[in-house]
């Protein structure tokens, strides 16, 4: 009882600071870019990160790249997203294909994580048990060090990105056999020119 | 100590009230007045229960159909009952040269009983424009019955739910709104919010109601889905004696012996009941049972004293406890451990009250309440015996309320009352004694404007020490539109007071390690937590944290009743409830350990609305019963975004990326079924004595989990499936009724679902009783 009420309290929380941003945006935010300037989405599918017990990210180079690298804005270590060289990052509330306008401040170096944030960790209580699970409508906005702007929205924790509500997902012996945890899919869109329109 | 002191100030009250009404007291002279009843082929009926209402007297016809009081002449209502005939309440003059001929129709559905919960009053279930509904004892026995859960589990509306004990859930509201009355004082001691219905034996048992609709206009907080009032059997002239047992799965074992005797002035009434269950575990692991192996006792005196023919005193005393011992291996702090917990629960009522009526027209109630309510729970290490953990719960219920009746003529009665309250806690999980004083008074208006319209207003006025008063109104009407058609409607309104947990509760996890505290102490203790150096961030202003309100719903009902033929009954309504003000818990810090600390507020507006129907037919001893409900609940604030587009999101099964989650897709409120239906035969077959029963209860998929995130049921995965209930009782009487030996089955099916204590699969029992007639 007390746990569901941490998701709906931070829920309710992401939503306020959603809606702050999304109502700001729609004022001032002039026509979407036109039809020959699509930006591109990056689908990036079971990104390694258990080996290592973490993956450093480059947005711009859309790979894996090492942690001495000076490449990376954004790394994986457990449910723990943090940023690295000069790069910022928050949480907002919107859908990928749907969120325009990234907000002008409100980044910090400082990472992201925490049950209730961008994932809910299941308790004993909740099937599936003990599972690491995205929220859906819940995403990450990140400046990188070269001040250019992405919006992530993570996908899954677990290799293969499984359909959780499955009987094979709640048992957790299977769970860790098919699907190993710490293979990050999420999707991004990355603005190469600087502003903060998507 | 205590329970010696107040039992003083409860002699001497009562003695005050003696003296008041002494001067007005006068003989009467006493002679027997008689009747008879016979069956529709003019043939006399023996073993008929006849009851002088409001009088306390009872009696049985011989074989030639004769019944006797020792009772003045005058005018009477007598209400006469025998199984597998339709029941009648009458009014009737008696004198010397009157010996009134009564005739019992056979077959027929049961109109005309009496019922006290909707008025607070005596009055005819069909002349109350609101939805009743009466178990007698004749159906509790013939499902071979025992406790008060398995009884309101097959009743059209009501579903048993789990959340700290076994509950109710009436018209799609929690437990904790509906009220629970035994003669209609409030039992105390529930656990957040549910009261466990177990605790409630029905061997003593007369009868059981079911109020629909919030009752606060009448009974104050709680009572906003509803009151459940349990009507003990009363002390009676004459002697008489029953004793029950019952084994079956699980080594369930109910005990019982009830009788009474009573004189002209003086009667008395005590019964004694044993239960006992060996318990059962789902995991069949080394985890703690589901439900533990236990024992109980309930005894019950009751002592009514006519001390004259206008003032009646009476007296009741309950005593319930129960003890249960579990052994289960846990964590206590460094390694798993095999520890042994011992609980303990015991409730005790005392409830004296005095009757005096001045003439036929004024009647004054005065009632007293004191009640006592303790759990105590000790988990010791089993190795060595140590104490791990000791949790004690005691609270206190203290009223006193006065009631007046005025019957102003035929067509208008009045009443009104008034009362105090003291309640106070002192538990482990709160700091110190805390204590509430209430005062209320309430006053309703029953009016017959004709033979066809009646209505009833009222309305109660609650002042409290902690929380804001409330103003709880009721208006009620029915309308005799056709001989087989009654159209009746309601507007309410019905609270729950904040009750000491929401208030109070200092309460950390000792192996989670949150905290949650009561609204009206959470910032002091949120401030001693970071002075502490306990608080990582403070993610609420306390000093902006409010002041709870109680949560307060309206209600509209509306509806028919159909008697459409000899033998049908039926009836269709309405129902739609805004609940404001819930009260929920919300995060205010978290603490260095990364856990969370809570408090409470008014958060959640919700709607609860659907419809009912049911139908019943009797064809000799054939009785049919069956029932439906459509419900609708959902969180309004929830459903007014989803619906403008905002804030709720799923993901799309296929890409795994969000999106809106869609107006139709929002399921509402965890645990209620969209429909919900109750079918119930019984039949007697009258050769062999034999009542055969058969019941069926079904739910369709309830909301369990929230699977994607999002905090709301939407998903399809979110449900548990859907369930059907079979219960069955076969019941042989011998000797005119007087024994019997019944075979019972509960949950035909084997239905079982984890952590669901009341159903924990296929049951069986055996049971035998006799009882003097």
């Amino acid at each position: 009882m007390i746990k569901h009420h941490i998701f709906q309290k931070t829920g309710l929380f992401a939503l306020i600071l959603g809606l702050i941003f999304t109502s700001c945006s729609k004022k001032n935010d002039p026509a979407p870019d036109d039809g020959d300037n699509v930006l591109e989405m990056v689908a990036i599918k079971d990104l390694n990160g258990l080996d290592k017990g973490h993956v450093c990210f480059s947005l711009e180079q859309k790979k894996e790249v090492e942690e001495s690298s000076k490449d990376w804005d954004i790394k994986f270590s457990g449910a723990t997203i943090s940023f690295g060289n000069g790069a910022s990052g928050q949480m907002v509330e919107g859908i990928l294909s749907s969120y325009m306008t990234a907000p002008e401040d409100g980044y910090s170096a400082s990472g992201i994580t925490g049950n209730g944030s961008y994932y809910t960790n299941t308790t004993s209580q909740t099937v599936p048990n003990h599972a690491i699970l995205m929220k859906p409508g819940i995403l990450i906005v990140v400046k990188t060090a070269k001040g250019r702007y992405a919006k992530i929205e993570m996908i899954g924790y677990y290799k293969g990105n499984p359909d959780i509500a499955t009987a094979d997902f709640a048992d957790i012996p299977t769970r860790n056999e098919k699907w190993p945890k710490q293979h990050y899919t999420f999707n991004y869109v990355l603005q190469p020119n600087g502003t903060n329109k998507f | 100590m205590s329970i010696l002191f107040d039992t003083k100030q409860y002699i001497l009250l009562i003695g005050t009230v003696f003296f008041l009404f002494s001067n007005q007291l006068y003989g009467q002279t006493s002679t027997a007045i008689q009747g008879k009843v016979n069956n529709t082929s003019k043939q006399p009926i023996q073993g008929v229960t006849v009851e002088l209402v409001g009088q306390n007297q009872s009696t049985i016809t011989d074989e030639s159909g004769i019944f006797r009081f020792a009772a003045p002449a005058g005018i009477y209502t007598i209400r006469i009952s025998m199984m597998g005939y339709e029941s009648k309440t009458i009014e009737n003059l008696f004198d010397k040269d009157h010996f009134p001929m009564f005739v019992l129709e056979a077959n027929a559905v049961g109109l005309g009983e009496v019922v006290i919960t909707a008025t607070r009053t005596e009055k005819n279930v069909d002349d109350i424009p609101l939805p009743v509904t009466i178990i007698g004892k004749e159906e509790i026995q013939q499902k071979a019955m025992l406790r008060l859960d398995e009884v309101l589990a097959e009743q059209p509306t009501i579903i048993l739910v789990e959340d700290h004990g076994t509950g109710i859930q009436l018209q799609g509201f929690e437990a904790k709104y509906t009220l629970i009355l035994i003669d209609g004082e409030p039992v105390i001691g529930r656990s957040s919010g549910t009261l466990e219905l177990s605790r409630i034996t029905m061997n003593n048992v007369e009868r059981v109601e079911i109020l629909k609709g919030p009752s606060s206009s009448l009974y104050g907080s709680e009572a906003m889905a509803g009151v459940v009032n349990i009507i003990t059997k009363k002390p009676l002239r004459g002697s008489r004696m029953g004793t029950s047992v019952r084994y079956g799965t699980n080594n369930a074992l109910d005990m019982s012996l009830d009788g009474s005797i009573g004189g002209n002035k003086t009667s008395v009434y005590g019964a004694f009941n044993r239960f006992s269950s060996s318990g059962y575990n789902y995991a069949r692991d080394n985890s703690s049972n589901t439900v533990p192996p236990f024992h109980g006792y309930t005894g019950n005196v009751k002592v009514d004293y006519n001390m004259t023919p206008k003032l009646e005193l009476k007296i009741g005393v309950k005593y319930n406890d129960e003890h249960a011992q579990d052994h289960y291996i846990t964590n206590t702090g460094s390694n798993d451990q095999q520890v042994t917990s011992q609980f303990l629960r015991r409730d005790i009522a005392i409830t004296p009250s005095a009757m005096y009526r001045y003439s036929d027209m004024h009647t004054t109630f005065l009632r007293l309440n004191q009640s006592f309510y303790k759990t105590d729970t000790r988990i010791s290490i089993t190795e060595d015996g140590n104490l791990y953990s000791h949790d004690y719960f005691d609270q206190n219920f203290t009223r006193a309320e006065l009631q007046h009746d005025y019957k102003i003529n035929d067509r208008v009665v009045v009443t009104a009352g008034g009362g105090i309250t003291d309640e106070w806690l002192k538990a482990v999980r709160y700091e110190d004694k805390k204590e509430f004083i209430a005062g209320f008074a309430y006053a309703q208006a029953d009016v017959r404007i004709s033979d066809r319209l009646n209505f009833i207003a009222g309305v109660r006025f609650d002042a409290h020490n902690v929380y804001a008063s409330q103003f709880s109104p009721k208006l009620a009407a029915q309308y005799k539109t056709l001989s087989w058609l009654t159209v009746h409607g309601t507007m309410g309104s019905g609270f729950k007071a904040p009750d000491f947990r929401e208030l109070y509760l200092n309460w950390t996890n000792p192996t989670q390690g949150y905290s949650v505290f009561g609204a009206e102490d959470a910032a002091y203790k949120l401030n001693r937590l970071v002075e502490a150096g306990e608080i990582a961030e403070v993610l609420y202003d306390p000093s902006l944290i409010k002041a709870l309100d109680a949560e307060r719903s309206w209600n509209y009902q509306a509806g028919i009743k159909l008697h459409p033929g000899t033998g049908f009954d039926g009836g269709i309504s309405l129902f739609r409830n805004h609940v404001n003000n819930l009260i929920e818990t919300f995060v205010i810090a978290t603490k260095t350990n990364g856990r969370s600390v809570y408090t409470y507020s008014n958060q959640e507006n919700v709607i609860i609305q659907g419809a009912e129907a049911h139908v019943g037919y009797k064809w000799r001893t054939l009785h049919i019963k069956t029932g439906i409900q459509y419900l609708d609940a959902v969180n309004r604030d929830v459903r007014d975004a989803i619906n403008e587009g905002r804030g709720y999101y799923t993901r799309d099964a296929k890409t795994g990326s969000s999106r809106l989650v869609k107006p139709g897709e929002y399921g509402g409120l965890l645990n209620r079924s969209r429909y919900t239906a109750n079918t119930s035969i019984i039949y007697n077959w009258t050769k062999p004595d034999l009542d055969i029963t058969f019941r069926w209860a079904y739910r369709n998929r309830f909301g369990v989990r929230d699977i994607d995130g999002n905090g709301i049921l939407n998903l399809d995965e979110e449900y548990a499936p859907g369930y059907s209930m079979f219960n069955a009782s076969a019941v042989k009487s011998f000797f005119n009724k007087r024994f019997s030996v019944s075979l019972s089955t509960e949950n035909l099916g084997n239905i079982r679902h984890t952590g669901v204590a009341t159903m924990p699969g296929r049951m069986f029992f055996i049971g035998a009783s006799y009882r003097t007639k």
